[in-house]
């Protein structure tokens, strides 16, 4: 852990001055404005409606220093409303695509200078700070191969036994019957117990990694977009089960975002990662080009990362809502995964565990007064197993 | 007293030398696994191929093999929804207010679903909704893989537009031929529904709706015209009666459409002192019989006697009519009904529209104020007279067209044949019809309707209460509602919905949210009903009812009501409450009577009741192979039969049990039975889980003792000698007490006095807690699964039994003096499940520890740790565990709830569904419980008392089972606990059982 830990600050150092650098060049070439600063503005603040070469809410915005006054955008983009009033072109613009544009006060001219670079640039031209960044999902990937490394690390088990037996026979030969002996002991004691670490770990699928139906990446989601978990899994607060988005959540976004234009990662190109919208829409039954949904769409059959047996009942309300534990206590660091993996062991001891080990936190909750009052003044509180925590039947019924 | 009582619960027991009763008595499991009998011999044990050794080593590669093929997981699947409904949280149930409706119940209900799927029935409790047994189990049928799955016309599938047309078209041939068109239904009692046909009937002139009742109640009905004017069915508000008197009337049964249990109950308060005293006088033993404070037996013929006595004696008429056995008492209980004056009724069963007028003219006499002719119900609507001339014109060729809706003629009806003989003569039969049944066998076309938790509907069960079906699931199947088909029939392209809707006046989202409307009793003058009943002629008329040696007196069992719901196997398995006999009907006779006719009822070594079967002819109709069923308490010359049973079409194989008694409807006496020419295996639970003879655990006291004497006599506390002073059995331990005092602790309360045995607690533990249904052979074997049993206990006093014996009175001396109790015991219910003990036996002898005790005062039972050592069950001295001998689920041999994609839809997700060779029980349904207290953690607050809940308590009409938390000491079950009528079961034995019982309190004043 520590190892991959450290990795990934050098890779993010590394990266940060690479782009620095890049910056710096792009900055020297470009003077005054910069594109790649634009690029971030323009995904911030335009890309909701605007694409660079395609028609999307609003027109495309590739070219637009060439079309209109610079003058003229400023006055657009600080308040298009406004400046319909008295602009006959603006007022065509709006006849022409029916939906005023949100005001931007916000932006000063220096930024809108940065987007117009972009959007003259194009990708294109700040194309190397991509490429930069591609490097990480490889550390990430490597990183998912150290842990099913450890996983198989079970080879040197029957090597040690085979030097067991090796020493008796050994011992034996020598007629050292007494440490041929102690070594049978020792010889079976170790089978046993290799044994039963194997069958201990038969149905613990920590690590498990299905491939999905469609590359989703939660790094991109909630890592890099900062999507919170539950806007997604929305019924964690409320129910037993997370929740997966149904595809009208998936389209709250992807209705407008229907390319990838994020770092890359793993082997995919953007075509690849294109292609992976696409599925989305065709889930939802939304048409991109007839912007308009066609169809009744299909549901996506996703494999499922964690699964508990049928005979346990886990809540997922009880530990968000009101144990308000995050959601990467039990899942790890999901925002920094392109596929989610199995992060616990979801064994019964490591619920056990943390169920010993986690105080409850009564003060905040009117659910504790009466017959718990009593318990908030002891000085050590009370942990969920002394609540009842600990008895087979709050969890299997 | 209590303690000079004696229980017992089956007639094998009064024999004294029942070496079976012992038996039954000492062992949980009674069948040996029969090992001794192959392992013992050698020859045939090295013989046999393949041999012990190949076996063994099967085995061994066998299970090395599983176990590497079981290292992978399977692949499991996550299907979210594409667009997320907004109603819909996956995991979180919502519930609907609607009503069920299927023209033999009618009730208030809220459906629970969860992802769109109704599980579970719970009465509406706003609505004053109550459930019953068949309420509760409606929800299966909803899933009923034997259900009709789209239109049919003669046996072939069509499509809805195709038959539209084809009987859009001969509808207008019918009406220019100038003949009928007859809709026959059930009883709709929808407003709605009425009104369209009105204008069905306006639209096409010759229409003619008749209604036909399953189990008729034309009699009452046309009584109350004759007497008011109106077709109605008068309420009754049991709940400030004084004297109760029921002449053959199951009113806590399906008398009248039921729904009278609450009234009864909250009239029977001990506590209150004002308790109403109800005498029942009846030929079967029935439900109201069990729970009466005094039950007299009497036979059909002479119960209209008794009761033109009774109006002779109340308002000293002298009306014709003949002695009856009973006369003293009926003398006795007209002074009562006198005394009792406005607080005292009369109600009767007997199917007669004299007898039902006399009932009301006492009523009428005594100025009841019980009777309720305002709030009138339309719980039943059939015109018997209606049905009879329609089957003539059907025949006569008049009628051009029949509709059938909700009804089943061609089953219910007792000259079905004739019927079906009309049919011929009639151009369009249509049935609609929710399955294949009887009659939509027979009819041209078949025509699925939606369940009605798949439709949208109205009802007015009773004046003023308008009540509202709203679908609750997207229709499984290709259906159409009748309605809807009429309106289509019609020309309108309005929906039944729109119909509806244009229909109500008020707030209509209001309405559909709380599933019903309380409208003002319209206060129109009503014209002055001159009533032209001349009850001289009326006794005329009654006196000349024919008596027989021997009478039949037809009823409903709780569980199957009127037959509709025969392929529910919920129903199917649910013991009848007085005879625990399930998956059948049969004749019910009282032991003297078969002792006559040389007729026994034998029990098996395992327990189970083996009959014998008879031919049984009234008036010329024969049904052969009837076993019988020798009850206690049946009134000499008089057996009973259940009606209900018998389904032969639309259902499947193992729920077509038993006969069809409508054959004998029209016809009580003259009943003959042939020699005795068959054995009967019955699937009888009743000494299923004996606890070990011990019979006290069952407590009663009479009121006047209850209000008078000391409790510490009729409740008397076991006590231990501790330190050479008597100490209560609770209070000595042999364990450290566990500290309680923090959180919950979990209390459930039954009242003996307000259990009146119905039984829906049952259905509604099965639906909880996917119980599983094991068929009628394992009852047999006394495998079933019932969390929750209801032990009926027949009661005596000892020191009449011994007098009887004495006295060797005139019948007596044909057989055992022990007997004569038989003849009319005094019944008692006592619900028994878990009773979660705080000192469980079961606890400490589970090798594996799978079964232990929640800090909350639940016994827990992890499932997936339990091994099946049955060590538990042994132990345990109430006999209520369950072991799963087989997989119920998904095996081809056991098809009733868990094989079909269907059925399994009614699980509940929150509860495991249990595999083989583990032990189950009761577990205060602690899924419930858990959830309470998670909502109120989220919303930060206490819980109040009424919100823990089970899911018997829940359906319980009249409040026997109170739940809830005795740590909250303002709570009613923790003044219950301490109630100076509450104990545990077998104190002595010092479990400290978390479920306790109100001792029974009977009005057995003289």
């Amino acid at each position: 852990m520590d190892i991959v830990h450290k990795s990934n600050l050098i890779s993010k150092l590394t990266s940060f001055v690479f782009t620095l650098f890049l910056l710096f060049t792009i900055s020297l070439t470009a003077q005054d404005t910069d594109p790649a600063k634009g690029k971030k503005l323009f995904n911030a603040h335009c890309a909701a409606c605007h694409r660079l070469d395609t028609k999307l809410l609003g027109p495309p915005l590739s070219g637009v220093e060439d079309r209109r006054d610079k003058e003229w955008i400023y006055q657009f983009v600080e308040n298009s409303d406004e400046f319909m009033k008295t602009d006959a072109e603006a007022k065509a613009l709006f006849d022409e695509y029916k939906i005023p544009m949100t005001p931007f006060p916000q932006l000063s001219h220096k930024d809108i200078d940065d987007i117009i670079a972009y959007t003259t640039v194009g990708d294109a031209g700040i194309e190397s700070v991509a490429e930069v960044v591609t490097e990480q999902p490889k550390i990430i990937n490597e990183r998912y191969e150290e842990l099913t490394a450890t996983k198989s690390n079970w080879w040197w088990q029957p090597i040690v036994l085979l030097f067991l037996i090796g020493l008796i026979f050994l011992f034996a030969k020598l007629k050292l019957n007494l440490l041929a002996i102690f070594f049978t002991i020792i010889m079976l004691f170790s089978t046993a117990y290799f044994l039963f670490a194997y069958l201990m770990q038969i149905g613990v699928d920590t690590g498990y990694k299905p491939i999905q139906p469609i590359q989703f990446s939660h790094k991109v989601h909630a890592g890099d977009n900062g999507i919170d978990c539950e806007y997604c899994h929305s019924s964690a607060k409320h129910s037993r089960t997370s929740g997966i988005p149904t595809s009208n959540v998936c389209m709250n976004c992807h209705k407008l975002i229907t390319e990838y234009n994020g770092d890359l990662f793993g082997d995919y190109t953007k075509e690849d990662l294109d292609a992976e919208i696409a599925k989305v829409h065709a889930a939802a039954g939304w048409e991109p080009s007839e912007f308009a949904y066609t169809s009744e769409g299909k549901a996506v059959e996703w494999t499922r990362v964690h699964n508990l047996p049928d005979f346990v009942y886990y809540n997922h309300s009880q530990h968000v809502s009101v144990a308000g534990l995050e959601c990467q206590t039990c899942h790890g660091p999901v925002e920094e995964m392109h596929i989610v993996e199995q992060y616990s062991p979801l064994t019964m001891d490591w619920c056990i565990s943390c169920h010993q080990d986690t105080n409850v936190n009564m003060d905040d909750n009117g659910y504790y007064a009466g017959t718990y009052e009593h318990l908030k003044d002891t000085h050590k509180g009370a942990t969920v197993a002394d609540m009842g925590g600990r008895e087979c039947g709050k969890c299997h019924y | 007293m209590a303690s000079n009582k004696k229980y017992w619960v089956s007639t094998e027991e009064l024999k004294k030398d029942s070496s079976l009763i012992e038996n039954l008595n000492q062992k949980e499991f009674l069948e040996e696994i029969p090992t001794d009998e192959f392992l013992g011999d050698k020859d045939t044990l090295e013989a046999s191929e393949p041999s012990r050794r190949d076996f063994l080593k099967y085995v061994g590669f066998s299970t090395a093999a599983a176990t590497l093929a079981s290292c992978e997981g399977p692949v499991r699947k996550a299907i979210p929804y594409v667009i997320k409904p907004e109603d819909i949280t996956p995991g979180v149930a919502n519930y609907y207010a609607t009503t069920m409706f299927d023209g033999f119940d009618f009730a208030n209900i809220l459906v629970k679903t969860r992802e769109g799927r109704p599980i579970k029935i719970e009465p509406n409790k706003e609505a004053g909704g109550s459930t019953n047994a068949r309420v509760q189990a409606s929800v299966l049928s909803l899933y009923d893989n034997a259900r009709l799955k789209g239109p049919k016309y003669k046996g072939e599938k069509i499509s809805w537009e195709d038959l539209d047309k084809n009987i859009t078209s001969e509808l207008s041939k019918v009406f220019a031929s100038g003949k009928e068109v007859v809709l026959l239904t059930g009883t709709c009692a929808s407003p709605s529904t009425h009104k369209l046909m009105m204008q069905f009937q306006e639209k096409f002139g010759k229409v003619r709706h008749v209604v036909h009742d399953a189990v008729s109640e034309s009699a009452a009905l046309d009584a109350y015209e004759a007497m008011y004017g109106e077709r109605m069915l008068p309420n009754y508000d049991f709940s400030t009666a004084k004297t109760i008197v029921s002449i053959g009337a199951d009113f806590l049964g399906d008398w009248q459409g039921g729904g009278f249990d609450r009234g009864y109950m909250q009239g029977r308060k001990p506590e209150s002192g004002a308790m109403s005293q109800h005498i029942q006088l009846e030929a079967n033993m029935s439900l109201t019989g069990a729970n009466a404070d005094k039950r007299i037996t009497l036979k059909p013929s002479e119960q209209v006697f008794a009761l033109v006595n009774l109006y002779n004696a109340v308002t000293g008429r002298k009306l014709l009519s003949k002695a009856t056995p009973v006369d003293d008492a009926i003398k006795d209980i007209a002074t009562k009904l006198k005394k009792a004056g406005s607080k005292g009724v009369v109600v009767t069963g007997i199917q007669d529209k004299n007898a039902q007028i006399l009932a009301l003219a006492i009523n009428d006499a005594l100025g009841s104020t019980i009777i309720d002719k305002v709030n009138t119900k339309n719980t039943r609507h059939g015109n018997d007279a209606e049905v009879a001339s329609l089957i003539k014109d059907m025949k006569a060729g008049k009628v051009g067209a029949l509709l059938t809706y909700n009804t089943n003629p061609v089953y219910t009806l007792a000259n079905s044949a004739t019927f079906v003989d009309g049919l011929s003569n009639v151009g369009l039969t249509v049935a609609f019809s929710m399955s294949e049944n009887e009659t939509a066998k027979t009819m041209q076309y078949a025509l699925a309707v939606p369940h009605y938790l798949e439709s949208w509907g109205d009802v007015m069960h009773q004046k003023g209460h308008y009540s509202i079906i709203q679908p609750t699931i997207k229709p499984l199947f290709y259906t159409r509602q009748f309605q809807d088909s009429i309106l289509k029939w019609m020309g309108s392209d309005q929906t039944f919905y729109d119909f509806m809707q244009t229909n109500f006046t008020g707030d209509w989202n209001k309405a559909i949210h709380d599933g019903f409307v309380k409208m003002d009793s319209e206060t129109e003058e009503k014209e002055a009903f001159e009533s032209k009943v001349d009850l001289n002629t009326v006794g005329r008329v009654l006196a000349k009812t024919k008596s027989s040696e021997l009478e039949l007196a037809l009823y409903t069992k709780i569980s199957m009501g009127d037959g509709q719901m025969a392929n529910n196997p919920w129903l199917q398995e649910m013991p009848d409450p007085i005879t625990r006999a399930s998956w059948d009907n049969y004749l019910t006779m009282s032991p003297a009577d078969a002792a006559e006719r040389g007729i026994v009822n034998s029990t098996a070594d395992n327990g189970a009741l083996d009959g014998e079967t008879v031919d049984v002819t009234v008036d010329g109709v024969t049904i052969n192979n009837i076993p019988v069923y020798i009850q206690p308490g049946q009134a000499k010359g008089s057996v009973g039969l259940a009606l209900g049973y018998g389904r032969k079409e639309g259902v499947k194989e193992e729920m077509s049990q038993g006969v069809n008694a409508y054959a004998f409807k029209n016809t009580t006496s003259n009943v003959i039975l042939s020699a005795v020419n068959g054995k009967h295996e019955f699937a009888c639970v009743q000494l299923h889980h004996t606890l070990a003879g011990r019979h006290d655990i069952l407590k009663e006291v009479s009121l006047e003792d209850y209000i008078n004497g000391d409790s510490h006599e009729w409740n008397h506390k076991h006590k231990y000698s501790l330190d050479h002073q008597g100490v209560d059995a609770s209070k000595v331990d042999l364990w450290e007490e566990v500290d309680r005092s923090t959180g919950h602790h979990f209390n459930l309360s039954i009242d003996l006095t307000a259990c009146t045995g119905c039984g829906a607690c049952i259905i509604a533990c099965h639906a909880e807690n996917n119980v599983a249904v094991v068929g009628k052979s394992e009852i047999r074997n006394s495998r079933d699964m019932h969390w929750l049993r209801i032990d009926r206990y027949y009661s005596s006093e000892v020191a009449s039994r011994e007098a009887a014996k004495e006295e060797g009175l005139g019948r007596v001396e044909t057989y055992h003096g022990l007997e004569r109790v038989a003849d009319n015991p005094q019944v008692a219910f006592q619900p028994v499940m878990c009773q979660h003990c705080n000192h469980a036996p079961c606890e400490t002898v589970c090798p594996v520890a799978a079964t232990s005790h929640g800090k909350q005062g639940q016994n827990q039972m992890a499932y997936n740790r339990c091994v099946g050592t049955r060590y538990c069950a042994n132990n345990c001295p109430y006999r209520v565990r369950r072991f799963n001998w087989f997989r119920y689920n998904e095996n081809d041999e056991f098809d009733y709830t868990m094989n079909d994609d269907y059925s399994k839809m009614v699980l509940n997700p929150d509860v495991v569904v249990r595999s083989r060779g583990v032990m189950e029980k009761c577990s205060l349904c602690i899924q419930m419980t858990q959830a309470t207290i998670l909502e109120a953690k989220k919303e930060g607050r206490p819980i109040k008392d009424g919100e823990f809940q089970t899911a018997c308590m829940n359906a319980c009409n009249t409040d026997a089972m109170i739940f809830g938390d005795v740590n909250d000491k303002e709570s009613k079950v923790a003044a219950l606990a301490e109630d100076k009528r509450a104990y545990h079961l077998l104190d002595f034995v010092g479990t400290k059982p978390n479920v306790v019982y109100q001792v029974k309190v009977r009005n057995e004043e003289a």
